[in-house]
């Protein structure tokens, strides 16, 4: 079995994450175990949607301290905190689903030929 | 008017040093040169078994395809037994040369279909052998009693080389070199396979002993070529790179991506063949070190590399910051984190 994730392939029996590397012998048996076994075989990519304790403290949540301390100063430091505790409610608490397995996964064992690896 | 005595001529690494059968010198022949690859002559690399990176005892339980000493792997079906280094008396005269180890292959369960212990060797250029004679040589000896004609056989002779039969002979307690050459056809693959192969049924629940095993192109075996374990090492590499009880190891430095996610960069000693595979024994034992705070990992995976530079990604809980710097490492366990680019 394998599971995709979002850079390498990850095989599930020892844990292995191989590369989209057409010279890499793991990368040529996936495509030989996809051809010979089926899409069933492999498992879409994770899709995490994060929970509100992550995208408060993310990129787009609170601003730095130096940045609040000069909220403060000037007086819209509230202002701030109330959008981004309304953006990213409490309610929010992330979720996980499961992607289905890309086109390409199929495409690529199509074109492999079964043999040794 | 000056005299110039030329006491030899060598030709380069790599080249190969023709003459007129009548060049002379001051009246005297030249000395003929062996018309084939002088020096790195040993296509085969850890021919003597002196780097294991993976460990010197290798264990199957009806597994397949596992991988030895240091470009030595399983090739076959599922099977029982093990592959361990074992080391030469000091001062022993069996096998020339004063090799220090050897390989011991171990086989208790043989039920679904043939062995063998191989090493696939690179055919990079893809014009580099074809059509060129090779003569393969090894010392061999059974652990316990005489291993009749056809139990051990050498993978490849009779198709690959073409040398007609796979067949080696009788193997006793005492060590033998085989040896048989034989010419290669035209090669199209990334590699070409030589070894040890086992017929399904047979075991060897005392074992084999190889050692010194070497292909050389030319039609004669010659002495075993032997090379500095840092080369050795550093051959080895380009394959695979272990990083074994690597407990209290720093593995790379790299930035927080976003809260939850460091991405490691590691530039390996030697370029790998191809972008290798990951495989890390425990994950959790990974630690992120951001602002002097450690944090485990949940999920380590490869992203956005090739054969010069390897990065991790690697997944904690949400205290990073992004955009700043951070390191990893391994905190407790006896982790193995292993880069692939096996053939």
């Amino acid at each position: 079995m394998y599971k995709l994730n979002e850079n390498s392939i990850q095989r599930l029996s020892d844990n292995a994450f191989i590369p989209q590397a057409d010279d890499n012998r793991d990368y040529q048996q996936f495509l030989q175990d996809v051809k010979k076994e089926g899409i069933s075989i492999v498992e879409g990519a994770d899709v995490v949607e994060p929970d509100y304790v992550a995208l408060r403290t993310g990129a787009d949540g609170y601003a730095s301290t130096g940045d609040q301390l000069d909220m403060q100063y000037k007086g819209t430091w509230e202002a701030h905190i109330e959008d981004v505790k309304t953006r990213f409610p409490k309610t929010n608490t992330g979720s996980t689903t499961i992607a289905d397995v890309p086109a390409w996964v199929q495409e690529e064992a199509d074109k492999v030929e079964l043999q040794e690896i | 008017m000056s005299t110039l005595t030329v006491k030899a001529i060598e030709a380069p690494v790599g080249f190969d040093l023709q003459m007129p059968a009548n060049a002379v010198i001051d009246g005297q022949a030249l000395t003929a040169y062996r018309s084939e690859w002088p020096s790195r002559k040993n296509i085969i690399i850890n021919g003597g078994f002196d780097v294991w990176q993976r460990g010197t005892t290798i264990t199957s339980n009806a597994s397949a395809n596992m991988f030895y000493a240091d470009r030595w792997k399983h090739e076959g079906y599922t099977f029982s037994g093990s592959v361990t280094q074992q080391t030469f008396t000091n001062g022993q005269t069996d096998v020339p040369d004063n090799p220090t180890y050897f390989a011991r292959l171990i086989i208790t369960t043989n039920s679904s279909g043939y062995q063998a212990f191989v090493q696939r060797i690179e055919n990079n250029p893809v014009n580099r052998f074809s059509g060129k004679t090779i003569t393969v040589s090894f010392w061999i000896k059974s652990a316990s009693g005489t291993l009749a004609d056809g139990t051990v056989k050498a993978y490849g002779r009779g198709g690959v080389v073409g040398d007609g039969t796979d067949n080696i002979g009788a193997i006793t307690t005492s060590w033998q070199k085989i040896e048989y050459t034989g010419t290669l056809g035209i090669l199209t693959g990334t590699y070409f396979t030589v070894g040890l192969k086992i017929d399904q049924g047979t075991l060897l629940t005392s074992g084999v002993d190889i050692a010194n095993f070497q292909v050389e192109v030319g039609d004669t075996a010659t002495p075993f070529e032997y090379r500095s374990y840092g080369e050795e090492l550093a051959l080895c590499q380009r394959y695979a790179w272990v990083i074994s009880n690597a407990n209290g190891k720093f593995i790379g430095t790299g930035h927080c991506r976003s809260t939850t996610v460091a991405e490691i960069s590691i530039s390996p000693k030697v370029s790998f063949r191809t972008t290798p595979t990951l495989v890390v024994s425990d994950a959790t034992k990974l630690n992120v070190r951001h602002q002097a705070t450690d944090s485990a990992s949940s999920a380590v995976t490869i992203a956005g590399s090739n054969e010069d530079i390897i990065t991790l990604q690697i997944t904690t809980g949400a205290v990073l910051t992004a955009g700043e710097g951070c390191s990893a490492w391994v905190n407790g366990g006896s982790v193995t984190i292993e880069y692939n680019a096996e053939l």
